[in-house]
């Protein structure tokens, strides 16, 4: 199932540490890059979107395990307990990104999921 | 026995005697890449090479360059990688991910509680006609007058621009159950504005009966920029009911009419009867990026790609040393990138080599 997950600039570093912590190789620390999506207050965001294993899945929703490539456990761990997961099912709407959260996405296409977070590219000019 | 041999210093690494290929236009000297998704053989999901990609629906994580050059690109992380994907080389015009993927759950869920009614279903495969169908059983009371919920609407979420029209249809037929406090079955065409608030939605016509019947609705988008569709159980509330239908051939499509079917299985396979498979890398459009590092490669080099969109050939182009990313568009089918301007004659050949493989050559 797709996610998608939104990233407010101030926790991408801890973001990326579960990223590494729940990836496949030290790589995926480069998960959240630039923060080159805004929601309506011009917060930025960082975002990626990935089509995730059951393992993914499991490895989020249980205390974590520090990889063999290792990564920072604690920063992780904060990035874990700031999880807002949203599955699109049902006739919930999905929750808007927000400061201090990470906010996913699951099962829809990675702009639309963007765009259902409020989030738009930052250099957008059209505000849509 | 047959020996065929090229000892050329020009050869390249592919480079069929049949069919002109890219590769030929990298001569001793020429710097630059060559990604082709079609060959399955140069595709690994993993930016080390270890484990090949075997089928579309997998991460592409290395692209082995096929210039004789040896810049492949790589994408270390996992999450930004793209998927291998095939569609129509007629064009991709059924946007109802998972229409076909009728024993997936993701899509079609096993059950699901709505106003008052359960969605069950019951069996799933492949009907008469080649379509892939979905046999559903609504019971319970209703506290409303419709039931939406037996697929997964979310993944038929689609940009849309005022004025545009958009078909849904799908067909459908009663197999079990009476009709008692049920209208029937129908799909509606609904226009949203992102992220998803509701403007306004276009009932098809009702599939009540025991055969075949196309149910099909045409909205055209009035102010909003998203549209999805929807299968609607229309009821009256309070009386019980049980009934079921067999469901298959789901569609969204830009226009007023239905065309023929395309199996969706999701974004990353999507065929249709009649037409050749176009490969192509998936983007999602949010993070994905498979980069190739070249070196300096002047001021007059050539980039080529073919996309979904179309072939594009540009020269005159200034391409430093460093990274060039080989994701094009939302589906990249081919890539390439030369220090030098090609001939006339090579661009011509270039030219019909990406209408080709965007007619799934």
């Amino acid at each position: 199932m797709r996610l998608t997950i939104s990233c407010p600039v101030a926790m991408i570093p801890d973001a990326n540490q579960l990223a590494r912590c729940l990836g496949l190789s030290g790589a995926d620390d480069q998960t959240f890059g630039a923060a080159t999506w805004q929601d309506a207050s011009a917060n930025r965001y960082a975002a990626a979107s990935f089509e995730a294993s059951d393992a993914w899945f499991s490895g989020a929703t249980s205390p974590l395990i520090e990889p063999e490539w290792g990564c920072d456990l604690a920063a992780a761990s904060r990035a874990q307990a700031a999880i807002v997961l949203w599955i699109a099912e049902g006739e919930t709407e999905p929750p808007l990104a927000a400061l201090g959260k990470l906010t996913v996405v699951a099962g829809l296409d990675g702009r639309i999921a963007l765009a259902s977070m409020g989030l738009r590219a930052a250099n957008d000019a059209s505000g849509g | 026995m047959k020996f065929v041999s090229d000892f050329s210093f020009t050869s390249a690494p592919h480079r069929p005697r049949a069919d002109w290929h890219p590769g030929q236009v990298f001569g001793i000297g020429a710097l630059g890449a060559l990604c082709d998704p079609s060959i399955m053989s140069s595709l690994f999901q993993d930016s080390a090479g270890a484990t090949p990609v075997t089928a579309q629906g997998q991460p592409v994580g290395l692209v082995r360059d096929q210039s004789g050059n040896g810049n492949h690109a790589a994408q270390a992380t996992s999450t930004k990688r793209p998927y291998l994907a095939r569609y129509p080389a007629g064009g991709l015009r059924n946007v109802a991910h998972g229409s076909a993927a009728v024993d997936n759950v993701a899509y079609w869920p096993a059950t699901v509680l709505h106003n008052g009614m359960t969605s069950t279903k019951l069996a799933s495969g492949l009907d008469t006609d080649g379509l892939p169908f979905v046999d559903i059983q609504w019971t319970g009371t209703p506290t409303g007058t419709l039931h939406q919920l037996c697929f997964a609407v979310a993944n038929t979420r689609n940009a849309a621009s005022v004025g545009q029209s958009w078909t849904a249809s799908a067909i459908a037929k009663r197999t079990g159950g009476t009709l008692s406090g049920v209208y029937g079955l129908r799909v509606d065409t609904v226009e949203e504005t992102a992220p998803a608030t509701y403007v306004a939605a276009v009932s098809g016509n009702l599939a009540s009966g025991e055969v075949d019947t196309i149910s099909t609705s045409t909205r055209v988008i009035a102010s909003g920029n998203q549209v999805r569709t929807a299968i609607s159980l229309s009821v009256a509330t309070g009386a019980p009911i049980d009934v079921t239908y067999r469901v298959k051939g789901l569609q969204l499509e830009l226009g007023s009419t239905r065309t023929a079917y395309q199996h969706n299985m999701s974004q990353y396979d999507i065929t249709e009867a009649g037409q050749r498979d176009v490969w192509a890398l998936y983007n999602d459009a949010v993070d994905d990026a498979l980069p190739v590092t070249v070196p300096d490669l002047g001021t007059d080099a050539t980039i080529w790609c073919a996309t979904e969109a179309g072939a594009t050939i540009t020269g005159a182009q200034t391409i430093g040393a460093g990274s060039l990313e080989t994701l094009r568009g939302t589906r990249t089918v081919a890539f390439g990138a030369i220090n030098r301007a090609l001939t006339a004659a090579e661009t011509a050949r270039l030219t019909a080599y990406l209408n080709r493989k965007l007619a799934g050559y």
